[in-house]
């Protein structure tokens, strides 16, 4: 009896442990660059729930898939280190030839490839399968120096990776493999592509100005200059690293040099970037890093063991909520995808279209955004077990969807589930139709 | 050779109906009139006001009561409420009926009441509907108006008609979508002018 009494409770710490990966606020994981560690902390809380030690540095960043499973961390004992989000345990490492120092590292949208930058013995990206979790392919040379920062684009066809020494953006076509056209002209410090895959941001330190490139279509391999422009707010500054929100409405760029600060732009309007006049101040702290939720922006803080909170629910005047302790000389910072909720607020009526002769009897149901996840899509099925599909709907576009020619009589329901970028579906949402609009 | 043979009938009968209208007191007009539905369904589709015209003949004389035949066309486009689908409705009454005049100074005044056989074509535009339907229906006519004598036999008609006219909607294959009857009831305002053979 007491030891059936000592499973369960047993069996239900165990689920307590585990459950925050399935269901809980995202989790901030926190590359600690001199204490081998990685710092994990509970986004809702801004507390560390846990830290997970590493057998060797982490180089500089840290990602996580799409699926928010598993964190990938490149370390200077040539691997790239993999934590089970769901426990914080360390799974197998992806091991790289003799030699190779990782530096930071992307993943595709679909979850099946890793790219990262490699800085030594030379120069290069490596494409590595996340399902057999070996290095596939040739190395992407592309006349790179010192290849520091790569981001993907949401729409997975591109990449753009940072050369510091270089000083050029290089566009890597994933359909291929293969280097686009790079971009010169400045001294990148970081970079930051929107959400629709149409905007590539780069700041420059030399001009203390962010280029905004048109990357739509074919331009994603050959970017054009659209603009650039400054922040007035922030004299003598040097822009470096990026980020922008998730609706694309808004860029911050953490400013060094004389002031350190955190500042926002506008770029709800992208032909009209407007900077907040209310920059964050870090005081003498350097950022290093930054990632963002739906409403806090973390700031790893260079040679600290401090990682910045800072509200951004005011999106153009970012506050402090606190400073969270992490390791040793936090770096890459990086935040497991937010859990795929089923639409809200879902409701459904009937109405009618009279035309002279016959009426065309509809069911309109109507719903709003989940409060987490980034939907691109709804399905509305007609059937429980999801297989009658009666429609989709664009995330972009009005959330309703019309059923026409339905029978007046009968009693409809309808299960309504969100679709994200790589094409998970969220639990159904079920409403029935029995009113009248 | 056709055209020879349908142009001389043609003629026969225009000979034909001229020496009627010589024997008979006949009058022939063209007409513009404006049908003011009474049906709530086609007033929020198409308005309360539809355009039209047509001809008429009326003829004969037994104690002032004389026949008529009568071909009117209306059209008319509008949009469904709520969902906005673009339709349009095109509907020819052909009217037969009896007229009695009452003669006054300058003409006749004329009430009648006439059945009304009516071809009916509508356009809908929406993916979900039968997009195109024509049909026919019958309903009644009934008359009210005032012929002026001008000089040199020339006439003009002023009046006012009521017709109620029920077709029946169709069986349609879209589950779902609902048949209804069309009803074009409502007023006809108007005036015609023509020429009277006596």
């Amino acid at each position: 009896m007491i030891h059936t009494r000592l499973r369960i409770a047993l069996t239900l710490c165990a689920l307590l442990l585990s459950a925050h990966a399935l269901h809980a606020a995202p989790f901030v994981y926190v590359a600690n660059t001199g204490s081998s560690s990685v710092s994990v902390i509970d986004a809702a809380s801004n507390a560390v729930i846990t830290t997970v030690i590493l057998p060797a540095d982490p180089v500089d960043g840290i990602a996580i898939s799409p699926d928010g499973t598993i964190a990938y961390v490149p370390c200077s004992n040539n691997t790239i280190q993999r934590i089970n989000v769901a426990t914080n345990a360390l799974l197998s490492p992806i091991t790289l030839s003799a030699g190779i120092t990782p530096d930071s590292i992307a993943i595709t949208p679909n979850g099946l490839f890793a790219y990262v930058t490699v800085t030594s013995p030379a120069p290069e990206v490596l494409v590595i399968s996340l399902t057999s979790n070996t290095v596939v392919g040739s190395p992407i040379t592309a006349g790179f120096n010192t290849p520091t920062q790569i981001v993907i684009a949401p729409n997975g066809l591109t990449a753009y990776v940072l050369d510091t020494v270089a000083n050029k953006v290089v566009p890597i076509d994933l359909t291929n493999n293969t280097a686009g056209t790079a971009i010169t002209g400045f001294i990148p410090l970081g970079l930051a592509v929107s959400p629709d895959s149409a905007y590539l941001y780069v700041s420059d330190s030399n001009n203390a100005l962010i280029h905004q490139y048109n990357i739509a279509g074919s331009n994603r391999t050959n970017p054009s200059s659209i603009q650039t422009f400054g922040y007035p707010a922030i004299t003598s500054y040097i822009p470096g690293y990026l980020v922008i929100t998730s609706d694309g409405n808004t860029l911050y760029v953490a400013a060094v040099g004389s002031q350190h600060r955190i500042g926002a732009i506008d770029i709800s309007t992208p032909a009209s970037p407007a900077p907040s006049s209310t920059p964050y101040s870090l005081g003498s702290a350097v950022p290093t890093d930054m990632a963002i939720t739906s409403n806090t922006l973390y700031v790893t803080i260079n040679g600290s063991t401090v990682t910045d909170a800072l509200n951004i629910t005011s999106r153009l005047a970012p506050t402090l909520i606190e400073s969270i302790t992490v390791g040793t000389a936090p770096a890459g910072v990086a935040i497991t995808p937010m859990n795929l909720l089923a639409p809200a607020s879902v409701t459904g009526c009937k109405t009618r279209n009279v035309f002279l002769l016959q009426t065309d009897n509809i069911n309109t149901i109507t719903w709003t955004a989940p409060a987490s996840g980034s939907p691109v899509a709804y399905n509305i099925y007609r059937d429980a077990a999801l297989t009658e599909l009666a429609g989709t709907i664009s995330a972009s576009s009005t959330l309703q969807f019309c059923d026409h020619d339905r029978d007046p009589c009968a009693t409809y329901t309808y299960y309504i589930t969100s679709v994200n970028s790589s094409g998970t579906q969220s639990t159904a949402a079920s409403v029935t139709v029995t009113q009248s609009c | 050779m056709n055209i020879k043979r349908t142009s001389l009938a043609a003629l026969m009968m225009l000979a034909s109906l001229t020496a009627v209208a010589a024997e008979y007191d006949v009058l022939i007009e063209g007409k513009g009139n404006a049908f003011i539905t009474t049906n709530d369904t086609y007033n929020d589709i198409y308005g309360r006001a539809t355009g039209g015209g047509g001809f008429e003949i009326t003829g004969g004389h037994w104690k002032h009561l004389y026949g008529f035949l009568s071909v009117d066309a209306f059209h008319n486009s509008g949009n469904t409420q709520c969902f906005c689908s673009p339709t349009k409705v095109t509907f020819v009454e052909i009217g037969l009926g009896l007229k009695y005049f009452v003669p006054f100074n300058c003409g006749d005044f004329y009430f009648g009441l006439g059945v009304l056989p009516t071809w009916l074509k509508t356009n809908d535009c929406s993916p979900y509907v039968i997009q195109e339907q024509s049909k026919w229906g019958v309903g009644g006519i009934a008359k009210l108006g005032v012929y002026f004598n001008l000089p040199k036999s020339f006439i003009v008609d002023i009046f006012a008609n009521y017709s109620f006219v029920k077709i029946k909607g169709e069986c349609c294959p879209n589950v779902g979508t609902i048949p209804h009857d069309a009803h074009l009831n409502g007023m006809i305002f108007g005036a015609g002018i023509g020429y009277r053979f006596n």
